[in-house]
C-alpha cells in the first residue's frame, strides 16, 4: 500500500510539469452527412473550441447556450465552435429536436460508439470542452461546466493575440 | 491461422487505397496516452469482521498518429495488495489497433467498437461504470464517399478481461470465443433522406471445440427522413434475427427474432415533442444494447421480450429559464404477461437569482407485478466566485411482488457537493434504505473528492454506498454495496 500511494504522488508531482498536449485528430461525419476532419477546423488566427455534449446534460446545454450567446454579441471573436455529440442509442433520437428547440447552428458531429471522446478524455465526465490553436496544441481543458471557462477562452486568445473585442469574460 | 490470413490480406491492400486516395496533408507525429488507476479497499459484506480486499486495477492506454496513420495499444494489470482473498495477480494485453484514415476510406486493424443502427443489431462498446469494453478484434474496412457509406467487418469479440471499475461485469467470453461477421451501407438519397442497410453472421464457439454449437444471421434495415415540413425527424429501425443451432449433428431452428425501432421528433418554437416505439421479439442477442426508452431508474433486465411507447414533450417558458417537461411509457412485456405503464413530470428552474433547480418525479406500475415511485431533485447553487454548490435528493419507493408476498423496496439518497473552483470539488453522500435488513446496514456514508491539477484527475472516496440499481448510457445493473475505500486516478498525456 506503501509503494503504491508514493507512486501515486510521485506521479502527481510530475503531472504538474506542462505538457504541449497535441490533439487527437478525427475524421468523422456531421449530422447533416458531410464529411469533416479536425484539421479542417484549424484556421490561422483562430481557436477551436471542441465541446462534447449530451442531450441529458443540463450543463453541457447550458455551456453551449453561452457559448452561442456570446458568439452572437460578438461575432468577430476568432473562436471557431465544433461540437461532438456522445449521446448514446439510448437517446439519439433527442439530438435534433434539442438542436432546434434551443436554435443552436454549430457544427455537429454523432459519436455514439465515444470514438473520438476517448482520445481526448478517458473518465468520460460531461461537460468536457477543449481548446485548440491553429497548430493543434490543447490549450485548455474545461471540465464541468464553470463561469470562469470564458475568462480562461479569453485569457487564451489573448496569449495568442486574438481578437477578443466584445470581452468574452463580461457578465450579461 | 485464418485470422493471419486475414489481417495479411488487408495490410496488403491498404496501400492500394491509398494510392488512389487524396492524401491528408502530412502532419508532424502526435503520441497520446492515458494511465488510469483504481485502488480499491473492500470490506467483505458477508463477514465485515474479516479485514479488507485490496487491491490495484491500472490500464495504460498509448495513442500514435502520425498523418492517416495511427496506432494504440491498451493494458491492463490486476494487482492483489492485502486481504484473505484478494484475487490473482495479472498482466494482460487488452485492445490493439492500427489503423489509416484518408478521405473516403479508412482501414482497421485490430479491436474496433462496432455498432448497427441504434445499436438493436449489434453493439460493441465500453462503458466504464460497468467494467464493459467489448470490442470486434480483426479487421474492418470503410469507404465513404460523400452521401454513401459501405462497410465490412469481421473477427471475434474481444472482451476486457481486467477491467478497471468498482463492479465490474463477468467476462462473457471465459469458456468460449464469438465471432462475427458482416457489412453495412447507408445512402443519403437526399440531403434529408437516408437509407441503410446490414447484414451479419455470428458464430459461437466453446472453449477447446472444433466448430460452432450456434449460428445466427441478422438482417436489419432503416430509413431516416428529417425536416418532413421543415419541423418533424423520423427513424425508423427493423432488424430480424434468424438462425441454427447445432449440436452433434442434431439441429433445431432458433425462433426468428424481431428489433424494431422508431422515433419521431417535432420541435417547434420552444416546444419538443417526441414519439418512440420499439417492439423487441425474440430478440435474444447479448451483443447488443437497444434503446429501453425508460427512465434511469428501472434496472431493464428484458430487452428480448417486449414492446412499448413512449410519449415525451417539453417547454420552454418564453422569457424564464424555466423547463417543464413529462413522459408516458406504456408497453407490454411478454414473459410476464403485463402491461407496463411509466409516466413522469419535472421542471427545471430558478427559485432565486443564482440557484438552478430541476424537481423530477414519476410513477411506475405493472399491474399485478410491482409498481415504483420515484422523486428526484437537484441543485445547482452558486455562492462565491466560480463557486457553488450542489444538492442533491433521490426517492424510490418500490412495491415488487404486488401478486405474491409484497416486499417493500425504500430507497434514499442525498448528496451534498461543493465545487470550488473547476479543479477541486468535495462530496458528502448519504443513502438510507429503510427496507434493507438491519445486518445488512439500512445507513450508508460517504464521503468523497475530485481533484484536476494538471493532467492528472483524481476521485476519492470512502465510506460505504448502498448498491442498487446504477444506470449508465441507458443500461441499468443492480450492484452490491460497496464499504471500503477508493483511489481512482487517470493520468492524460
Amino acid at each position: 500500500m506503501k509503494k503504491v500511494i508514493s507512486a501515486l504522488t510521485v506521479c502527481l508531482m510530475l503531472s504538474n510539469i506542462a505538457l504541449a498536449r497535441p490533439a487527437p485528430s478525427f475524421r468523422a461525419e456531421l449530422l447533416n452527412g458531410d464529411r469533416v476532419s479536425l484539421t479542417q477546423y484549424l484556421k490561422p488566427q483562430r481557436i477551436l473550441f471542441l465541446s462534447f455534449w449530451a442531450t441529458w446534460c443540463v450543463p453541457c446545454l447550458e455551456e453551449l447556450r453561452l457559448v452561442t450567446d456570446r458568439l452572437k454579441q460578438n461575432p468577430n471573436l476568432a473562436l471557431d465552435v465544433l461540437t461532438v455529440n456522445v449521446d448514446s442509442s439510448e437517446t439519439s433520437s433527442d439530438i435534433k429536436p434539442t438542436l432546434k428547440q434551443n436554435n443552436y447552428r454549430f457544427p455537429v458531429i454523432a459519436d455514439p460508439k465515444h470514438e473520438i471522446f476517448s482520445k481526448y478524455q478517458q473518465e468520460k465526465a460531461l461537460p468536457y470542452s477543449v481548446l485548440i490553436d491553429e497548430s493543434g496544441n490543447i490549450l485548455e481543458t474545461f471540465s464541468g461546466f464553470h463561469d470562469e471557462m470564458f475568462v480562461k477562452v479569453e485569457g487564451a486568445l489573448k496569449k495568442k493575440g486574438l481578437s477578443i473585442s466584445g470581452a468574452i469574460s463580461e457578465k450579461k | 491461422m485464418k485470422r493471419n490470413k486475414l489481417f495479411a490480406l488487408l495490410v496488403s491492400a491498404a496501400p492500394l487505397f491509398a494510392a488512389e486516395l487524396e492524401e491528408v496533408p502530412s502532419t508532424r507525429a502526435k503520441l497520446t496516452g492515458t494511465t488510469h488507476v483504481l485502488v480499491t479497499s473492500r470490506v467483505d459484506a458477508n463477514d465485515p469482521s474479516v479485514a479488507p480486499n485490496q487491491v490495484l486495477k491500472h490500464e495504460n492506454s498509448f495513442r500514435a498518429e502520425y498523418g492517416p496513420y495511427s496506432a494504440s495499444i491498451g493494458f491492463s494489470s490486476f494487482i492483489p495488495m492485502a486481504g484473505p482473498n484478494p484475487g490473482t495477480k495479472s498482466v494482460t494485453l487488452e485492445k490493439k489497433l492500427v489503423s489509416a484514415e484518408w478521405e473516403n476510406w479508412d482501414v482497421k486493424l485490430g479491436d474496433t467498437y462496432q455498432e448497427l443502427g441504434r445499436g438493436i443489431a449489434l453493439s460493441l462498446y465500453r462503458d466504464d461504470v460497468f467494467g464493459v469494453d467489448n470490442t470486434l478484434e480483426g479487421g474492418s474496412l470503410r469507404f465513404h464517399p460523400q452521401g454513401l457509406t459501405l462497410g465490412i467487418f469481421g473477427g471475434r469479440v474481444n472482451a476486457v478481461r481486467n477491467p478497471v471499475a468498482i463492479n465490474p461485469q463477468e467476462n462473457p467470453l471465459k469458456d468460449r470465443t464469438v465471432w462475427i461477421t458482416g457489412g453495412a451501407a447507408s445512402v443519403r438519397v437526399i440531403n434529408d433522406l437516408k437509407v441503410g442497410g446490414h447484414y451479419f453472421g455470428t458464430y459461437n464457439q466453446p472453449a477447446g471445440a472444433p466448430g460452432f454449437d450456434k449460428a445466427w444471421q441478422t438482417l436489419g434495415a432503416s430509413i431516416t427522413a428529417d425536416n418532413i415540413f421543415d419541423a418533424v425527424d423520423a427513424n425508423l429501425e427493423a432488424n430480424t434475427f434468424f438462425g441454427q443451432f447445432s449440436v452433434l449433428g442434431k439441429a433445431k431452428d432458433i425462433p426468428q427474432g424481431y428489433g424494431t425501432y422508431a422515433s419521431l421528433s417535432y420541435a417547434p418554437e420552444s416546444w419538443k415533442f417526441r414519439l418512440e416505439a420499439k417492439h423487441y421479439q425474440d430478440y435474444a442477442f447479448e451483443f447488443h444494447r437497444p434503446p429501453a426508452l425508460e427512465e434511469d431508474v428501472v434496472e431493464t433486465t428484458n430487452n428480448e421480450n417486449v414492446s412499448g411507447a413512449r410519449l415525451y414533450g417539453e417547454k420552454k417558458l418564453e422569457g424564464t429559464r424555466t423547463t417543464l417537461f413529462s413522459s408516458y411509457y406504456t408497453g407490454y412485456d411478454r414473459p410476464l404477461g403485463s402491461t407496463i405503464h411509466h409516466g413522469v413530470a419535472g421542471s427545471r428552474f430558478q427559485f432565486l437569482a443564482n440557484t438552478d433547480w430541476e424537481l423530477k418525479a414519476g410513477y411506475r406500475w405493472m399491474p399485478d407485478h410491482n409498481n415504483l415511485v420515484h422523486f428526484g431533485l437537484k441543485s445547482k447553487i452558486k455562492t462565491f466566485k466560480g463557486q457553488f454548490l450542489e444538492i442533491g435528493a433521490r426517492k424510490q419507493k418500490a412495491n415488487l411482488k404486488l401478486n405474491v408476498i409484497p416486499y417493500e423496496e425504500d430507497r434514499n439518497f442525498f448528496d451534498v457537493g461543493y465545487n470550488f473552483n473547476e479543479l477541486l470539488s468535495a462530496q458528502l453522500g448519504y443513502e438510507f434504505v429503510p427496507s434493507n435488513d438491519p445486518s445488512v446496514g439500512q445507513h450508508f456514508i460517504n464521503i468523497g473528492g475530485r481533484m484536476t491539477w494538471g493532467i492528472v484527475t483524481a476521485r476519492a472516496m470512502v465510506g460505504s454506498t448502498s448498491g442498487g440499481t446504477q444506470c449508465s448510457g441507458g443500461v441499468c445493473r443492480v450492484v452490491p454495496p460497496f464499504t471500503g475505500a477508493m483511489i481512482d486516478t487517470i493520468f492524460t498525456f
